[in-house]
């Protein structure tokens, strides 16, 4: 149910998920945004391959400022 | 076509400067020949969403009064800009190219457009910017797309499409953008303008409405380095208003400007550019990288495979920010939004929680893969885009054997310089075979705007693609 025939996110648990948090529910729109959607999540997924373990999000390294900001 | 020098609006900002400044020309007579040019030409490029002529009249006559008593304020005085429709101008609505902000007058200018004023400078309009500047494109479905003035039916790019638009065309000499994602620098690399995304944090976003709050950078787009520099001097600066601004020391970006690039060290990530060019825009980069060799910089080949997560990490970032910024009025208003901007926006309702955390901790991974390699070079140089500017109705575009929406393949070389806040410039280094612009990029070290602009006047003084003006 929750996986379409690609292995990605199945249309109609899509669907469903979209009505259950009041994002969307008019059918149009909802077609628009499946592929948005299934875009993002394997955009999202790709990040995984990043090891990010002993990182801190605030490390200035993360807009390679020169100190002073 | 070259700059014609009789005609007041093919001028740069630093040739009507001096004209100004020796009163060979007057303030008023700028305006005069702008405002009249908009008149004939805007309808057909659509660069404007509010065209401030009145005020900008009166601003160049007191401009003109100020010069008569003696009182010159430097190479902006006089000069008239274009606005993004973003900015906040006291007075004068302010859209961000929405419905839901059509009626919007702030009651104080941004930072930026107050620091161009005092430096002399005034607006000329408001221009059109994709809703909330969420689409590289330059459409905007409630108040048009502008037209590249270099060829109907091209996007202008986008979102500073009307800042492009607007100086491509000869309505301004410099325009005020804003990049998140590259939106200073795809549309001056479609209109053939040289645009400026600064060192994260040297430019105020006071009153710069938000799309994101991490990746949002607030910068000029002229014709020339020199152009962009001079709006440099007056633009950079801590301020107070803006929780990101850096405090650094003031710099004068004009000062060593003629300086050359002889020694400079400028590595170019070949592999990662070689998967996405054009060959026209790939022979395009490979001239203008024997032009900075002959300048006198050394050339070497750099490999970053952290390059490749950049866009994940940026379109993760940007989502997630849009639609925490958005999201309240995505619920309650989705029908007055631009209806291709409000469905991406609403797919951040979607996105997992954990992915926008890691993505912040993934950004570290690619700023410290970055430091690294500056330890071994001064600047990175890749082409600007894979292709000049498409044809409007084009939407989907095959990539990597997959059918992908154009808009997503335009920022690949550029959205990363947002994600770890580095300075980058584009250029026009080039024309395709069809009459439309090429451009290189060239990005330096945090707070070393300097050096790029150097560097990108360093390459305008050697070529002329920058001195090519459209066939209006």
């Amino acid at each position: 149910m929750t996986t379409g025939a690609d292995g990605g996110l199945s249309k109609e648990a899509f669907f469903w998920y979209a009505r259950e948090i009041g994002v969307a529910s008019d059918l149009h729109l909802l077609e628009a945004l499946y592929p948005e959607v299934r875009t993002l999540l394997r955009n999202v997924e790709s990040l995984w391959a990043i090891d990010t373990s002993g990182i801190d999000a605030n490390d200035p390294d993360a807009y390679l400022r020169g100190g002073g900001a | 076509m070259t700059t014609r020098t009789d005609d007041l609006t093919q001028l740069t900002v630093a040739q009507l400067g001096r004209r100004i400044q020796r009163k060979s020309v007057s303030p008023v007579e700028v305006a005069r020949a702008f405002v009249q040019r908009i008149e004939q030409l805007e309808p057909r490029v659509g660069a404007f969403i509010t065209q401030t002529t009145e005020q900008a009249l009166d601003a160049a006559r007191e401009a003109e009064s100020q010069i008569a008593r003696g009182a010159y304020k430097g190479p902006l005085h006089g000069i008239p800009f274009a606005t993004k429709d973003l900015y906040w101008t006291a007075g004068v609505r302010t859209t961000s190219g929405s419905l839901l902000d059509a009626d919007f007058v702030p009651d104080t200018d941004a930072t930026a457009v107050r620091k161009l004023q005092e430096a002399g400078a005034y607006s000329i309009g408001k221009v059109k910017t994709t809703e909330f500047a969420f689409d590289p494109t330059g459409r905007n479905a409630h108040y048009g797309i502008p037209e590249n003035p270099w060829k109907p039916g091209r996007l202008p790019g986008g979102s500073s499409a009307g800042s492009a638009a607007a100086v491509a065309a000869g309505f301004a000499p410099l325009a005020l953008g804003s990049d998140t994602g590259g939106s200073i620098r795809l549309p001056s690399a479609f209109c053939g303008l040289t645009g400026l995304k600064p060192t994260f944090g040297l430019v105020s976003r006071h009153g710069v409405n938000l799309l994101s709050w991490s990746l949002d950078h607030a910068g000029p787009m002229a014709r020339t380095a020199q152009d962009v520099a001079i709006a440099m001097n007056a633009l950079a600066g801590h301020d107070s208003l803006d929780p990101y601004s850096a405090n650094q020391p003031r710099h004068d970006y004009m000062r060593e400007i003629d300086g050359g690039i002889r020694g400079v060290r400028i590595g170019v990530p070949r592999a990662w550019i070689g998967e996405m060019v054009r060959p026209e825009v790939e022979a395009a980069f490979d001239k203008s990288i024997d032009e900075l060799r002959r300048l006198g910089a050394f050339i070497s080949e750099v490999h970053i495979p952290e390059l490749a997560t950049a866009n994940a990490i940026a379109g993760t970032i940007i989502t997630a920010e849009a639609v925490a910024l958005y999201g309240r009025r995505l619920r309650s208003d989705f029908d007055k939004f631009d209806r291709a901007v409000g469905i991406r926006m609403l797919s951040g309702f979607f996105m997992p929680a954990p992915s926008y955390p890691h993505a912040m901790r993934a950004r570290v991974v690619l700023g410290r893969a970055l430091k690294c390699v500056y330890q071994q070079v001064d600047l990175l140089a890749t082409p600007a885009s894979w292709t000049p500017a498409p044809p409007i109705d084009q939407l989907m575009v095959t990539w990597d054997g997959r059918e992908m929406a154009i808009r997503d393949t335009f920022n690949r070389m550029l959205r990363v310089f947002n994600v770890v806040g580095l300075p980058a410039a584009t250029m026009p280094n080039g024309f395709s075979a069809e009459g439309l612009p090429l451009s290189l990029q060239l990005v330096g070290r945090p707070f070393e705007d300097a050096l790029v602009l150097r560097a990108a006047h360093a390459y305008q003084g050697a070529t002329d693609w920058h001195t090519r003006r459209p066939p209006l």
